[in-house]
């Protein structure tokens, strides 16, 4: 009974799936149809796809070595802007001109001419970095604390 | 009486564990404090890398084999379920394509399903290999600034112009920050990790069209395991 019930639904089942196969038409395979799956095999569009898929795979591979190049060459590069530096060579200006006075002020006093020699030494360090393309926030209180240090020796 | 004295003790008593937990919350945060905005950001962008490398592998790869054999024998099925079911689905299918027979229709499933497999996978690695351009990008900045400030913070020490507990603060939180994210960094290699061997899995089952995505995910771990590298935990 089944089988004759197939035997009879099967040419009715062929029209039905082939009118259905004429209002597809997806090249997306997550919704193509089976017969979809055949058109987009017989028309190339899943090789096409398969190669993209390929080049996505090679691209986050090229992608990969071209950041560490990248990150190799940075890593030899300053790490401050131009303003940064600027503003800080301009800070050590200022704090060198605190020194001078400092120093004038120590010349008769050996102990305190010592800690004025000790704040240079303090403040070609920290030029000797600037220089180098260092730049903090730190970089900048240093500058501030130094000064203040001159500023109290210059009295 | 000895019921409301008991009551009012049992509040106080909840109060203060309050207090407690609050402080301690307090004393957990303060873990974090001396951390710069930069820090932070940098933090913030390992542990979003570690998230996004977590779910690589999507669940129609593992199962994209049962996919196949669904698409590839499904109509088959509709039309009458006998031993020929594929052939007479792929012969159906084969009156628009212009071609016919079991073969094509298996062939044309096993497309659809390399396709649909490392598609997803695919565009998972690629986020996280952008996603870790950025993180390097803000890590390398951090590291330099970090190193100028450890120079300067010892000059300042050495010259009396910073106590030892501030220069241990900042210290310290330098070293908590390069800490979390050299951890970041390793889980999200041991994301990658567990990646290629689930991809390895998937392929040696039978799904097709995985060698390109193992071949990425080995690249973002290598990647990830140099950048991690390149931190100097102190």
């Amino acid at each position: 009974m089944t089988s004759d019930l197939l035997r009879f639904s099967r040419p009715f089942a062929l029209v039905a799936v082939t009118a259905v196969a004429g209002c597809t038409g997806s090249t997306d395979p997550t919704t193509a149809t089976l017969f979809d799956n055949i058109a987009n095999l017989n028309s190339g569009e899943y090789d096409r796809q398969i190669a993209n898929n390929k080049a996505q795979a090679d691209a986050i591979i090229a992608q990969n070595k071209a950041a560490e190049q990248r990150n190799a060459q940075l890593a030899a590069q300053s790490n401050a802007n131009k303003a940064e530096i600027d503003s800080l060579r301009r800070q050590i200006a200022d704090v060198k001109a605190q020194g001078a006075k400092a120093r004038a002020a120590s010349a008769s006093d050996p102990v305190k001419l010592q800690q004025v020699q000790a704040l240079d030494n303090q403040l070609n360090a920290v030029e000797r970095d600037v220089n180098s393309g260092a730049s903090s926030a730190a970089i900048s209180s240093e500058l501030s604390r130094i000064k203040s240090a001159y500023r109290a020796l210059s009295i | 009486m000895r019921t409301v004295a008991v009551s009012f003790f049992a509040a106080i008593s909840l109060l203060l564990t309050a207090c407690t937990d609050e402080a301690f919350q307090s004393a957990s945060s303060s873990s974090v404090a001396g951390k710069t905005q930069q820090e932070k950001q940098l933090e913030k962008q390992v542990k979003s890398l570690d998230q996004v490398s977590k779910d690589i592998i999507v669940n129609n790869t593992v199962q994209g084999a049962l996919a196949g054999a669904v698409v590839g024998c499904g109509l088959g099925l509709l039309l009458g379920g006998d031993a020929g079911d594929c052939a007479a689905g792929a012969a159906a299918g084969g009156l628009i394509g212009g071609v016919g027979g079991n073969q094509v229709g298996r062939q044309a499933a096993a497309k659809n399903v390399e396709i649909v497999n490392s598609k997803q996978v695919l565009a998972n690695l690629s986020n996280v290999s952008k996603q870790l351009s950025s993180v390097e990008a803000n890590l390398r900045s951090v590291l330099a600034s970090q190193n100028a400030e450890l120079k300067s913070l010892r000059r300042q020490l050495d010259g009396g112009q910073l106590s030892q507990s501030a220069y241990n603060q900042r210290v310290n939180a330098i070293k908590s920050n390069r800490q979390v994210v050299s951890n970041e960094l390793k889980r999200s290699e041991q994301n990658m990790d567990n990646t290629i061997s689930e991809l390895k899995t998937a392929s040696s089952k039978g799904q097709p069209g995985l060698g390109g995505a193992t071949n990425a995910a080995v690249s973002n771990k290598d990647r990830l395991a140099r950048t991690r590298a390149s931190i100097n935990l102190l």
